[in-house]
């Protein structure tokens, strides 16, 4: 266990977490933050998703990697990730309908999602398996956790609710509250990224 | 082993053939070994729509072919031309082919009422919408709705599909003036009971559902009036809906023309003689005959054929009327 998680392993799985988390610090997948956030529930299946299929492509790009053909390498990567999001959505629709449906299209698009083809080219085409696997799971995670935080204030200042529950009291309309329609705009969720961004960097000095 | 040259053209265009090959295998494979349960799922999913429609919602998936047996009564497939089609079942109508066909359920709601349950398609900002409206046997008034869509806007459009938009229309009236009115308009600008709230922030959303609501059942109930006589073919069924309403006794299209002084079902016999329009004065002997003997004024005869042959009628047995050449004739003049 002590070489599975040697501190060059852990490295690659924590420090997406935060010091270099893929859409604070390294800006990719804002496209998909800006989709899916109106709401927690699909923010948090948009990111176990994406972590499951970074970790996977990771895994078999990094086994592959030797025998790959430099000059087409990209369309491989893709084809390994197209792959992997087709069967993931097929099993989605046979067992676990109702998620597969509520995500409708943005299955298809982590495809495109730049995190992906980031974390292909720059580590697991040059890293071993196991840590190109770890380096997936952190990278996904470091994405979902970014994508939680902004749906859940999209969520709770838009329509008072979290995941689908009423949470601001009824009262507090009484009294004049009203939701921030705006919210539920995806501009919004530009902007609470930017003020995510804002907060990680006043914290981490190192960053500035 | 000898090192191969992973930059050279060969291996490259073999490398490409072979994993484009793999992945097309593996892929085929998933799809074809998962299918039968997609399959499955997609059945119970509709299945479970059309219940909602009827306000049985939030049962296990285990429950729902059961539920769907026990509330759905018969299906009937209809042209455009109003003919039913022989031994289809509406439920394998795909939601893509309304418009070419118009499935129709015959159903029970939750509260145990019957009702008509009307699938229905159109578009709203971003793809396509459809939904199922179950309405009461006169389609005068709406008993459920639900609505799905393809891929509107999560936490603005996609709120078509909670329920908390969809109860709205319970209790609507379907028709106003004569025509289908129910729709969907902004929120807070409703003026009459056929309009529902739409979703804020998703005025596009809205209008596509209120636009598919109304233009979708006036599709239905035109099939239906047009096929008065042959699909569903309960004569009662005629009398009691809008369309036949509204036209009752106008003799100006078909399903009425066919029913005009009939006298065999309820929407004739209640107009028989009233004279204020054409099927009905056909009815109306004593006009033909007015020097009826012993008529009270405001009798009303119980065919033409009665009144002429009391044997009051006229001189010489017709009523002098130009053409008239015998008692029947006599009572279909004027």
């Amino acid at each position: 266990m002590s070489t599975l998680f040697s501190k060059a392993n852990k490295e690659a799985l924590t420090s997406p977490l935060n010091l270099n988390n893929p859409v604070v610090v390294q800006v990719l997948g804002i496209c998909s933050a800006l989709a899916v956030t109106a709401q927690l529930e699909p923010a948090i299946v948009m990111g176990l998703s994406v972590t499951i299929i970074t970790a996977f492509s990771n895994l078999i790009i990094s086994l592959i990697r030797n025998s790959i053909p430099n000059r087409i390498r990209i369309i491989v990567q893709l084809v390994v990730v197209a792959a992997l999001v087709t069967i993931v959505s097929q099993v989605l629709k046979a067992f676990a309908y109702d998620v597969s449906v509520q995500l409708s299209v943005y299955v298809g698009l982590i495809i495109t999602n730049c995190i992906l083809m980031g974390r292909l080219e720059a580590f697991a085409m040059m890293n071993k398996p196991w840590p190109s696997f770890l380096d997936g799971i952190g990278n996904g995670i470091g994405y979902a956790i970014i994508l939680i935080i902004v749906g859940f204030f999209r969520e709770l200042l838009g329509a008072g609710t979290l995941l689908g529950l009423q949470v601001v009291p009824q009262w507090c309309y009484d009294h004049g509250y009203v939701n921030n329609g705006m919210m539920t705009m995806p501009a919004m969720s530009l902007i609470l990224v930017g003020c995510v961004i804002w907060a990680h960097r006043a914290y981490n000095k190192d960053l500035q | 082993m000898a090192k191969i040259n992973t930059n050279s053209n060969v291996y490259t265009i073999c490398y490409a053939a072979v994993m484009v090959v793999l992945v097309a295998f593996l892929l085929a494979f998933v799809s074809s070994a998962l299918k039968p349960a997609q399959d499955a799922n997609v059945a119970i999913d509709k299945k479970k729509q059309i219940l909602a429609s009827l306000n049985v919602r939030g049962i296990a998936k285990s429950d729902v072919e059961a539920k769907y047996d026990e509330l759905i009564q018969e299906t009937y497939v209809l042209t455009p031309d109003g003919q039913q089609i022989e031994g289809a079942d509406a439920f394998d109508v795909e939601t893509k082919e309304i418009g070419e066909k118009f499935p129709i359920y015959l159903a029970k709601t939750a509260e145990g009422e019957d009702a008509y349950v009307l699938p229905l398609k159109g578009r709203g900002l971003w793809g396509g919408l459809w939904g199922y409206v179950a309405l009461t046997l006169d389609c005068e008034k709406v008993l459920g709705a639900y609505f799905d869509h393809e891929s509107e806007t999560a936490g603005l459009g996609a709120l078509i599909k909670e329920e908390k938009f969809q109860s709205q229309f319970i209790g609507r009236p379907v028709m106003a003036d004569g025509k289908v009115a129910l729709t969907v308009v902004k929120k807070g600008t409703s003026e009459a009971e056929t309009q529902v709230d739409g979703v804020t922030g998703a005025t596009l959303t809205s209008k596509g559902v209120g636009e598919m609501v109304q233009s979708g059942i006036k599709q239905y109930v035109d099939v239906v009036v047009k096929g008065i006589v042959g699909a569903i073919s309960n004569p009662a069924g005629c009398g009691r809906h809008k369309g036949c309403q509204k036209h009752e006794g106008c003799g100006q299209h078909e399903g009425c023309q066919k029913h005009e002084g009939c006298g065999q079902h309820e929407g004739c016999q209640k107009h028989e003689g009233c004279g204020q329009h054409e099927g009905c004065q056909k009815h109306e002997g004593c006009d033909g005959c007015p020097e009826k003997a012993g008529a009270e004024a405001g009798h009303k005869c119980k065919s033409g054929n009665d009144c002429c042959k009391s044997g009051t009628c006229d001189k010489s047995g017709s009523c002098g009327k130009p053409g008239c050449d015998g008692d029947k004739a006599c009572c279909g003049h004027r």
